[in-house]
C-alpha cells in the first residue's frame, strides 16, 4: 500500500464479513479489502498483469470467485469508449520485425509497404507506436533483438516477410505478445493473419469462367506454394473438382531456378493444354509474355492473383494487404491490453479475402457465334 | 511520426450528441431531450434536431443506453446484457457433442466478460425471423452468434445491420459476417500425413455434403491437395455422402466404398465412425482402420484422429461480438474475415501403425 498522502493513502475499507452479506453487488474494493491488497492490485491481477506474482493473482482470483465478482460489461464499454476518446499518456511501442534477406519485398510493386502502412495506421489509432527492426545476416541477431526489445520495454511484436528458408525465430516468447503476418511456416505457432489465397484462387477461377474462359491455367512458383501452404493450388483443385474434365488444366509449378526459362516453358505449357487464360501471382509474367512475343489478350488472357495498386487496368484479384496489416495490429493491440503473452494454447489464423477487378487483360470472351435461324 | 493525433475518420468514430449539438447550435441537453421526444422541446425544434441527427448518422449506442438507464433507475448494477446464441437444429433435444463443446466455450467467455448467453432455436417448431426479431428487440439484444447452422435446416433473415454478428461455421447462410471455425482444411492434411506416416496407403475421406457446404468445401480442398502429390493408383476418390444420411445408411455406403476402392483407413468427421463401420460388418482395425476428424469427446475410446479446440471457437465468436458491441459497430463488416483455430493430432487404437 502506498505511503504517499492523498487518495491512495485513505484507510482501507473494513473487510466485508462474509460474501453472503446483504450486499448484492461486490466491487473491486470489496475484493481488495478481503485479500488485503490495494484495489489497483486487484484490478491488475484480474486482468492477468504480469507485474503481479502468479501466486498473488491466483489468490485474488479465488477471492473474486468467492464473492461472485463479475466484470461489468457496461462499465467495460464505457472504459473502452473513454479510452478511445483520450490519447493514452504513454504510447505502447510495437516492433515490426522483418528479415534482412527480404527487404526487396519493400521495393517495387511488392506488397510489404501496404502491409506496413495498414499496421501503422491501426497502431496509431490504438495509441501504439510502430518501429521496424531488421533481423538476419548483417543486421540484428535474434538474441540481440531480444535484448533491445526488453531494454526498450517493447512487448508487442508483428512478424512479417520471413521466407521459407527461415524456419524459426528464437526470442523469449513468454515476454512478448506477438502476431505473424503471412509467414505460417515460421515457428513458433503464434496467431497469424494472412490473405486468403485459397479464396483468391477460387474467386479468380469463378469470375473467369463467367467471363467465358474454359481452359484456366495456374502458373506459380514452387517456393510460393510452400510459403503459402499451397493455397493457390488448392483453390484451383477445389474449383476443378466441380468442372467437366475437359476444363481441367494442370497447373505449371516452376522453381525459382527455372525463371530464366519461363519464356520457353510458358508458351509450351499453354500450347500443350490449350490454355485460354493464365492466372498467376507473378506479375513479372508480363515481361515473360513480352519476351516470348505472346500478345495479351489476343493470344492468351491474363488475370493476376495479386493485382498491385500500380496496375489498375489489369484483371485479377486484389488482395487486401493493407487490411492484413491493420487486422494484425488490431489483434496485437487486443492481446497487449489483455497481457496475453507467449505462444497460445492453440494457434488461430485469420484470413482476409480479396476482391475481383475487371481489366483489359481478360475481357469477356465473345460467345461462339452460332448461326441462328431467322426468327419466324 | 506526427505527434498530433489525426482527426478520427468517420468509420472509427460514431457521431455523438455533442456532434449533433455542434451542428444544430443547440445545447447538448436540448438535443438529448429532443431525441427522446421530451414535451418541453417545441415540435419544430425537435424535428430539426432529428433531421440533423439522421443526416450526420447519429445512432444511440445500445450499451450506453443501458448504462444510463440503470443509473436513472437507481440500481447498483444493471442486469447483464445478453447475447443471443442461435442454433437451427435440435430444439429442445440434446446437442451433439461437438456443438456442446463450442457452446460451453462461448458460455464461459460470455460470463467472463459479464454477458449472459441466451440460447435461441430457429426452426419450424421454434423461432422464425419475425418472432426472433421481436424477441431480440424486446430484450434489447443486439449481439448474435450464429452457432454452427446446419445446412438443410431452417435459416433466418434478420435486418443484420442492427446487430453485432459472428458466425461459427455456417458459411452457407446469411449474413456475410466474420466466421470462426476449426481449420478443416489443415485438419484433413494433417490427418492424411499422420496416417501416411503410420503406413497407410489407401486413405479415404468420407464427409457429409452438409458439413462440406457449411465449411466452404474445406475438407475436400485439403484432401485434393494431398491426392495431388501421390501416384494415381493410390488415390481414393472422396465419399461425399448426401444430406440427412443416418448412421445405418452411412455404414452401408462406407462399407461398399471401402471394398470398391480397397480403402485401408477411413477418415471421417463423425465421432461415431467406428461404430458405424462395425455395424456394417467390418472389423476395426483388422478389416479397415478409421480416424475421426472431430474428436471432441475426451473419452473417445481409442479413436485416432484430430482433436479440434472447439471451446476456443466458441470463445472467439463471443469475443468478436463483444468487441463490436463495445465499439457500437453494428452490421456485418465490409470485408469479413475468417478465423481458423488450429487442431492437434491424437494417435489411437483405431488406426495402429501398419507393419
Amino acid at each position: 500500500m502506498s505511503k504517499a498522502p492523498g487518495k491512495t493513502a485513505r484507510p482501507r475499507r473494513p473487510a466485508v464479513d462474509a460474501p453472503d452479506a446483504p450486499k448484492k453487488y461486490h466491487t473491486l474494493a470489496d475484493i481488495a479489502a478481503r485479500a488485503e491488497v490495494h484495489v489497483t492490485t486487484v484490478s491488475l491481477a484480474l486482468r492477468d498483469h504480469p507485474s503481479i506474482p502468479p501466486a498473488t493473482r491466483a489468490r485474488i482470483r479465488a477471492v473474486a470467485k468467492e464473492f461472485g465478482y463479475q466484470r461489468d460489461p457496461l462499465l467495460d464499454a464505457l472504459n473502452f469508449h473513454r479510452a478511445r476518446q483520450h490519447a493514452p499518456a504513454r504510447r505502447a511501442s510495437t516492433a515490426f520485425v522483418v528479415h534482412a534477406g527480404t527487404t526487396r519485398l519493400f521495393s517495387g510493386n511488392h506488397y510489404q509497404p501496404l502491409v506496413y502502412a495498414g499496421a501503422k495506421a491501426a497502431a496509431e489509432a490504438h495509441g501504439h507506436s510502430l518501429e521496424i527492426f531488421v533481423v538476419g545476416q548483417g543486421h540484428l541477431a535474434p538474441a540481440r533483438l531480444n535484448t533491445i526489445l526488453t531494454a526498450r520495454g517493447v512487448t508487442g511484436i508483428l512478424l512479417s516477410t520471413f521466407e521459407i528458408d527461415i524456419e524459426q525465430l528464437d526470442l523469449d516468447w513468454s515476454q512478448f505478445c506477438a502476431v505473424k503476418i503471412e509467414c505460417l511456416h515460421l515457428a513458433p505457432n503464434l496467431d497469424a493473419i494472412s490473405n486468403d489465397q485459397l479464396q483468391v484462387a477460387r474467386l479468380a477461377m469463378r469470375r473467369l469462367r463467367t467471363l467465358g474462359y474454359r481452359r484456366i491455367g495456374l502458373a506459380t512458383a514452387r517456393e510460393d506454394q510452400t510459403r503459402l501452404g499451397e493455397s493457390f493450388g488448392m483453390g484451383v483443385l477445389v474449383e476443378q473438382a466441380s468442372l467437366p474434365e475437359n476444363e481441367c488444366v494442370p497447373p505449371l509449378i516452376f522453381s525459382l531456378a527455372e525463371v530464366p526459362m519461363l519464356p520457353r516453358l510458358i508458351p509450351e505449357w499453354m500450347q500443350t493444354h490449350q490454355v485460354d487464360v493464365v492466372i498467376s501471382n507473378w506479375n513479372e509474367l508480363f515481361d515473360v509474355f513480352a519476351t516470348a512475343r505472346v500478345k495479351l489478350p489476343e493470344d492468351v488472357a491474363f488475370a493476376s492473383l495479386d493485382v498491385p495498386p500500380s496496375m489498375p487496368h489489369i484483371a485479377g484479384v486484389v488482395q487486401n494487404h493493407r487490411l492484413v496489416g491493420q487486422r494484425a495490429m488490431e489483434q496485437l493491440a487486443i492481446m497487449t491490453d489483455a497481457y496475453q503473452r507467449g505462444v497460445p494454447e492453440a494457434q488461430s489464423i485469420t484470413f482476409i479475402p480479396g476482391y475481383w477487378q475487371d481489366g483489359v487483360t481478360a475481357p469477356r470472351k465473345p460467345r461462339r457465334v452460332v448461326t441462328a435461324l431467322e426468327p419466324l | 511520426m506526427s505527434t498530433t493525433p489525426e482527426p478520427p475518420t468517420p468509420a472509427a468514430r460514431r457521431p455523438t450528441l455533442k456532434d449533433v449539438a455542434r451542428e444544430t447550435g443547440y445545447h447538448i441537453t436540448t438535443i438529448s431531450l429532443a431525441l427522446r421526444s421530451h414535451p418541453s422541446i417545441p415540435a419544430e425544434t425537435r424535428q430539426r434536431i432529428e433531421e440533423t441527427a439522421r443526416r450526420i448518422g447519429y445512432e444511440r449506442n445500445p450499451v450506453f443506453h443501458a448504462l444510463s438507464r440503470f443509473r436513472q433507475q437507481g440500481c447498483v448494477r444493471a442486469p447483464a446484457p445478453r447475447i443471443a446464441y442461435l442454433e437451427n437444429v435440435g430444439a429442445g433435444g440434446n446437442r451433439e457433442p461437438h456443438r456442446q463443446v463450442m457452446y460451453e466455450g462461448a458460455l464461459q467467455q460470455a460470463e467472463l466478460l459479464g454477458y449472459q448467453l441466451e440460447v435461441l432455436s430457429v426452426g419450424e417448431d421454434a423461432h422464425d425471423a419475425r418472432s426472433l426479431s421481436h424477441h431480440l428487440r424486446d430484450n434489447h439484444i443486439t449481439g448474435v452468434v450464429l452457432a454452427a447452422f446446419q445446412p438443410g435446416f431452417a435459416e433466418i433473415a434478420l435486418n443484420w445491420d442492427d446487430y453485432a454478428v459472428a458466425k461459427i461455421h455456417s458459411r452457407h447462410t446469411e449474413p456475410n459476417a466474420t466466421v470462426v471455425a476449426n481449420d478443416q482444411l489443415r485438419e484433413v492434411r494433417m490427418a492424411y500425413r499422420h496416417l501416411a506416416a503410420l503406413g497407410y496407403h489407401r486413405i479415404g475421406l468420407a464427409v457429409g455434403r452438409a458439413d462440406e457446404d457449411a465449411c466452404g468445401h474445406r475438407h475436400t480442398a485439403g484432401y485434393l491437395m494431398e491426392l495431388a502429390s501421390i501416384p494415381l493408383d493410390r488415390q481414393v476418390p472422396p465419399l461425399i455422402f448426401p444430406y440427412n444420411t443416418n448412421g445405418h445408411i452411412l455404414g452401408d455406403m462406407v462399407a461398399r466404398w471401402v471394398k470398391r476402392h480397397q480403402v485401408d483407413v477411413v477418415l471421417c468427421n463423425w465421432i461415431s465412425i467406428r461404430e458405424t463401420i462395425e455395424q456394417a460388418g467390418l472389423r476395426v482395425p483388422e478389416d479397415v482402420a478409421c480416424a475421426c476428424l472431430c474428436l471432441c469427446d475426451p473419452a473417445s475410446n481409442g479413436l485416432a484422429g484430430v482433436s479440434p479446440h472447439l471451446h476456443l471457437v466458441g470463445e472467439r465468436a463471443v469475443s468478436i461480438v463483444v468487441t463490436q458491441l463495445k465499439s457500437g459497430q453494428l452490421g456485418p463488416p465490409e470485408v469479413p474475415s475468417s478465423i481458423y483455430v488450429q487442431s492437434t493430432w491424437q494417435d489411437g487404437a483405431s488406426a495402429p501403425p501398419r507393419r
